[in-house]
């Protein structure tokens, strides 16, 4: 397949992206960024060095190969950290932006918050909020005006060509046409711009459709996966015809978070939760603890408060992506067209192959989140990126056929298991005889002592060969069992039958409701000031009273913090409960410290009445 | 307030209902055999022999009787909303209210909290059994049948999540 028909076919089904209202940054061409910035090195041990300025650097000096030490970072640097320096107050910003905007540029459209999402977590998580903003004071991060200073670094950009542009990829892989759609952005200010997790210079993102090729060579559309952060698998994969992928024509849509740039399928406020690694265990303590409270002592648990792998969800830290779709619209026949895209493929740019270090900033933060990513075909440590040399894999798509491949590979599947079992069932025979043998031999043996080490080495054989014909015959009748189902299974196929579009999703996000997202201001004020106002009140507490007053004062104000939250959130029942059964737990400590032997006394009497009660039961029958 | 919705023939409201109704009854009975047993016309006598101050010095020993008595006013007053509330939970369950859930775990609650008050103060022998009683209590009122009896925690209009395919 030529180039031409390569564009053609990403140009019929390419995505038409909806932005929220006040996003800064949209799909731009990547070449166009890298003649903005500036290219630096850093050693291990050693200070950044410069090795192209700003204004100097162009796509084929960032493909020069360059050899160096282990440990050594290549970045890009898309912002002058003296303009940023001079960017610190609003009127410098505003007086910068004027200047950079000398035609149209970026939405000047405002982002309004809404209901934050402090306002939408408990304590425990708004407690590790607090504690995730304090590491920022001992990590590395993107400096504070960055983010205003690549808004107009960007807005230079837009105001010389204003273009929104995608870069183009088709991969055939397992039977399927993936047309690839990566949307280039030159920041990330979702922390400082949308009260996100991070801030990073430039922003690699991806759309992908899978196409089915028929033997006429007509494509048909079948899957989509839209990047979201660093999910990966089932959960980004969307069926054509699901209901909740919008389409415009024969393009589909993607809502775009605003300063994330990740995609979601349908417009709302996304809850994303930060999971902290070094909890980890804690975590799955926790899990497990709550798996033996549910299953074993089946008591009812809370769904809201763990995850989808059953983790709690409280050692996780939520940001809210805003996915409105409100703001400016880019695909055919939006509010902007895209600009005719750049192919990364046949030949891939030089660029996208050679260059293999950071496309922004590099701030040495251990957590990575306010690091540049890499390019395209790239992680930031240099191996090649899954979505660039797997895509079906990457979406989780590597089991499935496509639809016109899905009947011959049953009626396949079907055929290897009949061989395998007719292979079990030989292999069942002999053993068989083997076995039939083998006991003749013991039969005969008996009765003889001089034969007593044939006789118990036969016994010890019978017993191993008599295990394996289990074996084989349990295997036997599972493939027959599989057998069936793939025939009744190929019988559906061919009746034109389909599974559910979304029973391959174990776990889908999903926006906020709206019932949710209407919560008071009074709510939202609480959320935001609570945890201070507690830990100022326990201190004052600590220092006022002293003694034994001091336990009631904290726990009254504790229990009266507690509920005002839980009246908020509408959780008054699951406190009730939670305290009833700590208060549960502690009473039980009690009678056990003041009973144990009394307890232990009674519990084997009534093992014993127990025993003696079944065993005269059945002499009763 | 919520009625429940076809349980009514659901043997745990039923239960319930009659375990509260006990419940308050026991609760009730311990208040008032502790008021019984007070001789309250030698509290007065003792009483009057103390001097006339609320705030006695920590060194004055009360006599027996007026500490028997304060024993059982506190009782009475720990052990007081727990039985109302028992006996307003086995009325809502008779009413099939779904309400009477969240009171009949609240008096699980409270009363259990107000064992723990009394075993830290003077410890009487009769905290035991309640304490038992409300552990039992408090957890098959939290066990998945009966909160599944009463709908209690079970949200709907969540999204749709399919199991995991291919």
């Amino acid at each position: 397949m030529g180039p031409e028909t390569d564009e053609a076919l990403l140009r019929r089904f390419e995505p038409v992206a909806r932005f929220t209202k006040g996003d800064r940054f949209f799909p731009m061409d990547a070449e166009r960024y890298v003649r903005a910035c500036s290219l630096w090195v850093r050693r291990p041990g050693e200070e950044a060095v410069c090795l192209v300025p700003h204004g100097k650097l162009t796509p084929g000096l960032l493909a020069e190969p360059r050899r160096d030490d282990f440990g050594t970072v290549h970045y890009l640097m898309f912002t002058d950290p003296k303009e940023a320096k001079g960017l610190v107050r609003p009127r410098a910003r505003r007086k910068a932006l004027r200047e950079a905007l000398q035609g149209p540029g970026p939405t000047e459209e405002v982002f309004k918050a809404g209901r934050g999402r402090l306002a939408r977590v408990g304590y425990v998580s708004r407690v590790m909020d607090t504690l995730f903003t304090l590491t920022f004071l001992a990590r590395g991060r993107v400096p504070g005006s960055t983010a205003a200073a690549g808004r107009v670094a960007y807005t230079r950009i837009l105001a010389d060509h204003e273009h929104y542009r995608y870069h183009g990829r088709v991969v055939r892989q397992s039977g399927w046409v993936v047309l690839q759609y990566w949307f280039f952005y030159a920041f990330n200010d979702w922390r400082s711009g949308f009260f996100g997790a991070n801030d990073h210079e430039a922003d690699w993102e991806k759309v992908f459709v899978y196409l089915s090729e028929s033997p006429s060579g007509e494509y048909t559309p079948e899957w989509t996966a839209y990047s979201s952060h660093n999910y990966a698998g089932d959960v980004l994969r969307r069926r054509w015809d699901d209901p909740e992928l919008e389409k415009v024509g024969e393009h589909p849509v993607v809502h775009v978070c605003a300063g994330s740039h990740s995609n979601q399928y349908a417009p709302g406020e996304y809850l994303t939760e930060l999971e902290l690694s070094f909890l980890a265990s804690l975590a799955r303590m926790l899990g497990a603890a709550r798996t033996f409270w549910r299953e074993r002592l089946r008591q009812y648990g809370d769904d809201e408060a763990e995850r989808e792998d059953g983790t709690p969800a409280i050692f996780r830290i939520p940001f809210v992506d805003y996915a409105r779709g409100d703001g400016l619209t880019i695909g055919p026949g939006q509010d902007k067209e895209w600009t005719p895209p750049v192919l990364l493929d046949n030949p891939i740019p030089d660029w996208a192959l050679h260059y293999r270090g950071l496309w922004g900033l590099y701030t040495r933060d251990p957590f990575e989140g306010e690091d540049a990513p890499a390019g395209p075909m790239y992680n930031r440590d240099g191996s090649v990126a899954r979505p660039w040399y797997d895509p079906v894999g990457w979406a989780g798509l590597d089991k499935v056929p496509p639809p016109i491949e899905t009947l011959r590979t049953v009626k396949e599947q079907k055929a290897a298991i009949e061989a395998r079992r007719a292979m079990l069932e030989a292999k069942i025979e002999e053993k068989s005889c083997e076995l039939k043998g083998l006991g003749v031999e013991t039969l005969a043996a008996r009765g003889h002592p001089h034969l007593r080490a044939l006789h118990e080495d036969h016994r010890r054989r019978i017993g191993e060969l008599s295990e394996e014909v289990n074996r084989l015959r349990a295997s036997v009748a599972a493939d027959r069992v599989l057998s069936n189902f793939l025939e009744g299974y190929a019988q559906r196929l061919r009746e034109g039958d389909r599974e559910p579009a979304r029973a391959h999703i174990s776990y889908a996000q999903q926006p906020a409701s709206e019932t949710k997202l209407r919560a008071s201001r009074l709510a939202e004020v609480w959320a935001a000031a609570s945890v201070g106002i507690m830990l100022i009140v326990f201190l004052w507490l600590a220092l006022d009273e002293r003694g034994e007053y001091l336990v009631f004062a904290l726990s009254g104000s504790i229990a009266l913090f507690l509920f005002v939250e839980a009246g908020f959130r509408g959780r008054l029942i699951r406190l009730v409960t939670s305290a009833t059964l700590g208060l549960a737990v502690v009473a039980a400590l009690v009678l056990v410290y003041e009973f144990f032997w009394q307890i232990v006394v009674v519990a084997v009497l009534v093992l014993g009445l127990y025993v003696l009660w079944d065993n005269l039961r059945e002499l009763r029958r | 307030m919520a009625e429940l919705a076809g349980s009514r023939s659901s043997w745990p409201v039923r239960a319930n209902g009659l375990l509260l109704v006990l419940q308050a009854a026991g609760l009730g009975g311990i208040g008032a055999y502790e008021v019984y047993r007070v001789d309250w016309q030698q509290v007065e006598a003792d009483l009057s022999l103390l001097p006339e101050t609320l705030d006695l010095p920590e060194t004055v020993v009360l006599p027996e009787t007026v500490e028997g008595a304060e024993h059982a006013v506190v009782t009475v007053l720990v052990f007081a909303p727990p039985t109302v509330l028992a006996l307003l939970a086995a009325l809502g369950f008779l009413f099939l209210l779904r309400a009477g859930w969240l009171l009949a775990m609240i008096v699980q609650g409270l009363s259990l909290l107000a064992c723990l008050l009394l075993y830290s103060a003077w410890t009487p022998m009769f905290i035991y059994p309640v304490m038992l009683y409300c552990i039992v209590m408090a957890l098959y009122l939290n066990s998945s049948d009966v909160r599944a009896a009463f709908h209690v925690g079970q949200r709907t209009g969540l999204p749709q999540v399919a199991t995991r395919g291919p």
